[in-house]
């Protein structure tokens, strides 16, 4: 082993752990789903927690899907009464905090699914952080039972590491 | 013949009738001071929940329900009915909302000493965007939520006709959106009565274990006041 082949070996570990750390900081989703709704639906919407375990703020620029047309970040907002959908041009996850996206709040509006999803089926996400990385999650299409499960009881504890 | 001697015979009234009567006006004092003659007290009904006092009667309309069949006041006699309103390209409240009241539903289905009228109420989800749903598209997606719900629409105009007799409204929200616009509308949830009056509402966030305590309350009350 040259000098020149060490040099490389121990650029290539201290890479590598460079690497871990910023992966430490990476954004962490849990508990992504999407409703199963009618197979006719034009619209639909996923779910999750994203959580920022780094020391500073993400933002979330948008999101897209190879199964469906086109994907938005949408807020629910019930005021006086009236329920309507703001677009969201752009969603914070503030470092050390995290965000949930749930029935009657944020959510990816799914746009013209290009195959009916069924439950069990899994729906593909990037999500479009700032600095144009894609974090790509899974979301799992299930029957909504809100309201058949106790407040705060997680569908999965099943954790996805964002990677960039 | 031998005669035994009667107390009290020919003179005022037998004992057991004073007994008796005693009897009865104790009874009716303790009944009263128990509230017995006058209407049970008004259900404690959960903060979300809105009781009409007087419930507000309705003029009759005509809509269509998801089988295309003619739906008027007549359909909401005789029986309980939630009312919800939303439109089928809506993403998230109005298929969270039906997941709600299967939800309810099911809770109702399940109360004990409900009256008759109330143990089997009807769901009702009134498209607010009949421009787009018609009642083959309400058909692919009301009954998805449950077999038993039924989803109504019609002109705007015979849609007009129902929500603001009911205070309920919507506005249409355009775009350049690929699925075309989106609709702001009423989030609450309404109870008609067997006499097809809008009797109280329901407004978000929507508790099912509440809600079916509300309806049960409602009902209660309801049949004890007829």
């Amino acid at each position: 082993m040259n000098t020149h082949t060490r040099f490389a070996l121990a650029a290539s570990l201290l890479g590598g752990l460079l690497t871990t750390a910023v992966h430490a900081e990476d954004l962490k989703v849990s508990n992504a789903w999407v409703r199963e709704a009618p197979p006719t639906s034009a619209v639909n919407a996923a779910y999750m927690h994203i959580a920022n375990p780094g020391a500073t703020d993400r933002t979330l620029t948008g999101a897209s899907s190879p199964q469906f047309e086109t994907v938005e970040i949408h807020r629910t907002e019930i005021v006086d009464g009236m329920a309507r959908m703001l677009p969201q041009k752009q969603l914070v996850v503030p470092a050390g905090g995290s965000v949930t996206l749930e029935p009657n709040g944020l959510h990816l509006m799914l746009i013209q699914a290009k195959q009916p999803l069924h439950a069990g089926d899994h729906v593909e996400i990037d999500l479009h952080a700032d600095g144009g990385a894609a974090l790509k999650i899974d979301a799992e299409v299930r029957p909504d039972r809100e309201g058949d499960m106790p407040e705060g009881m997680d569908h999965s504890q099943h954790m996805q590491h964002m990677q960039h | 013949m031998r005669t035994y001697p009667t107390r009290y015979s020919g003179k005022g009234l037998p004992l057991w009738l004073l007994i008796l009567g005693a009897g009865l006006i104790v009874a009716g004092v303790m009944l009263s001071q128990r509230g017995f003659f006058k209407p049970p007290p008004a259900p404690e009904l959960s903060p979300g929940t809105t009781r009409l006092v007087p419930p507000r009667v309705l003029q009759d309309f005509a809509v269509l329900d998801h089988q295309g069949r003619a739906f008027t006041l007549a359909q909401l006699r005789d029986r309980w009915t939630f009312m919800f309103f939303g439109y089928t390209h809506c993403p998230d409240i109005c298929p969270t909302t039906l997941s709600t009241l299967n939800a309810v539903a099911r809770k109702i289905a399940a109360l004990p000493n409900t009256p008759p009228l109330a143990s089997a109420p009807q769901y009702v989800f009134v498209s607010i965007d009949p421009e787009r749903d018609t009642p083959e598209q309400l058909a692919k997606f009301v009954p998805y939520f449950n077999p038993d719900f039924i989803g109504v629409t019609g002109t705007t105009a015979a849609i007009d006709a129902l929500t603001r007799q009911l205070s309920v409204i919507y506005l249409k929200v355009a775009s350049d959106r690929p699925d075309g616009y989106l609709m702001d509308h009423s989030a609450a949830l309404l109870l008609i009565d067997p006499q097809g009056r809008l009797h109280a509402l329901m407004s978000p966030p929507f508790d099912t274990n509440l809600m079916a305590q509300d309806f049960q309350k409602l009902t209660q009350y309801y049949e004890a006041t007829q």
